[in-house]
């Protein structure tokens, strides 16, 4: 009973939380490959930083995955490594 | 037998016939170690997202192929004296691959060719067929119209020599020329070469 009250009476946090999902669990036709430069880009920051996962809502395993596509892609340059504003 | 895709980018502003026969070159290592092709994509020039050895453009090349290990090492092995491989990089796809796969895969391949060939067919006979309406339609406007067909063509023969003998066509042909050049140089996959160039236009842009 104890329990249950302190639940009910937690208060959730308000701010922003809006809970994100993986995108590549939620659509399985979303492929992570390393020669769609286009579709990586939207993990990166305007500097061509990798975007955390707490940011994203990616998944650990997607995560992964996409960091390596990322690299892979970077070698080819195909992604940036940095942009640098001039 | 293991399934690699390897990718390099060669000089741009080469001639197509020496990009070809550094390609066909390429693909001889592969297949002289018995390695099977599974499907060549040419991506054509695209911009780098980062310059290498000061170039801003490279020409992408996309083998895939089956076979075993050796041709890595010694396709690598080439790409590393040959002076006109900017970049170059292969990934093991698959850790075995069959005949039959590959076959199968060859079969599937062939088959999209055909269907990109027969696109690009359909597309160029639209292509003309509209020229022509545009064609007849100027025609036809000019037959209704005269007086202020006179004074275009005052506008236009300041800075060009009169084309007074059908200049429609003249136009139009010359249009239809630059369009096939465009097409020929990206035979390459599903568009997608094109769409990331703008993309990465734009992002120049807002900087
Ligand atoms: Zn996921």
């Amino acid at each position: 009973m104890a329990f249950q009250r302190q639940r009910t009476h937690t208060p959730r946090k308000k701010f922003f939380h809006r809970r994100k999902v993986c995108r590549f669990c939620v659509d399985s036709n979303l492929k992570i490959d390393y020669k769609n430069p286009s579709m990586l880009r939207s993990f990166l920051t305007e500097r061509g930083k990798i975007i955390p996962r707490r940011i994203t809502g990616t998944c650990a395993k997607h995560q992964r995955e996409l960091t390596v596509a990322i690299k892979r892609s970077r070698t080819l340059a195909l992604l940036p490594y940095v942009v640098t504003e001039s | 037998m293991r399934r690699y895709e390897t990718i390099f980018i060669t000089l741009a502003d080469m001639p197509a016939e020496e990009t070809e026969a550094l390609i066909e070159r390429y693909k001889s290592i592969v297949t002289s170690l018995e390695g099977s092709m599974i499907k060549i994509e040419k991506w054509g020039k695209r911009k780098l997202a980062y310059p290498i050895e000061k170039r801003k453009e490279g020409f992408y090349v996309l083998f895939d192929f089956g076979g075993e290990s050796k041709i890595i090492s010694e396709i690598e092995r080439n790409f590393k004296i040959d002076d006109k491989i900017v970049r170059f990089q292969t990934v093991k796809i698959a850790d075995s691959i069959s005949q039959e796969e590959i076959e199968k895969e060859l079969a599937e391949s062939k088959k999209k060719a055909e269907e990109e060939a027969r696109r690009r067919e359909e597309a160029e006979a639209r292509r003309k067929e509209e020229a022509e309406t545009r064609k007849r339609e100027a025609a036809a406007a000019a037959a209704v119209a005269p007086p202020p067909e006179e004074k275009v063509v005052e506008e236009v023969s300041t800075d060009v020599p009169p084309p007074e003998e059908k200049p429609d066509e003249s136009v139009d042909g010359e249009a239809e020329q630059v369009e096939e050049k465009e097409e020929e140089g990206k035979v390459a996959p599903e568009a997608e070469p094109a769409e990331a160039e703008v993309e990465v236009e734009k992002k120049e842009g807002e900087e």
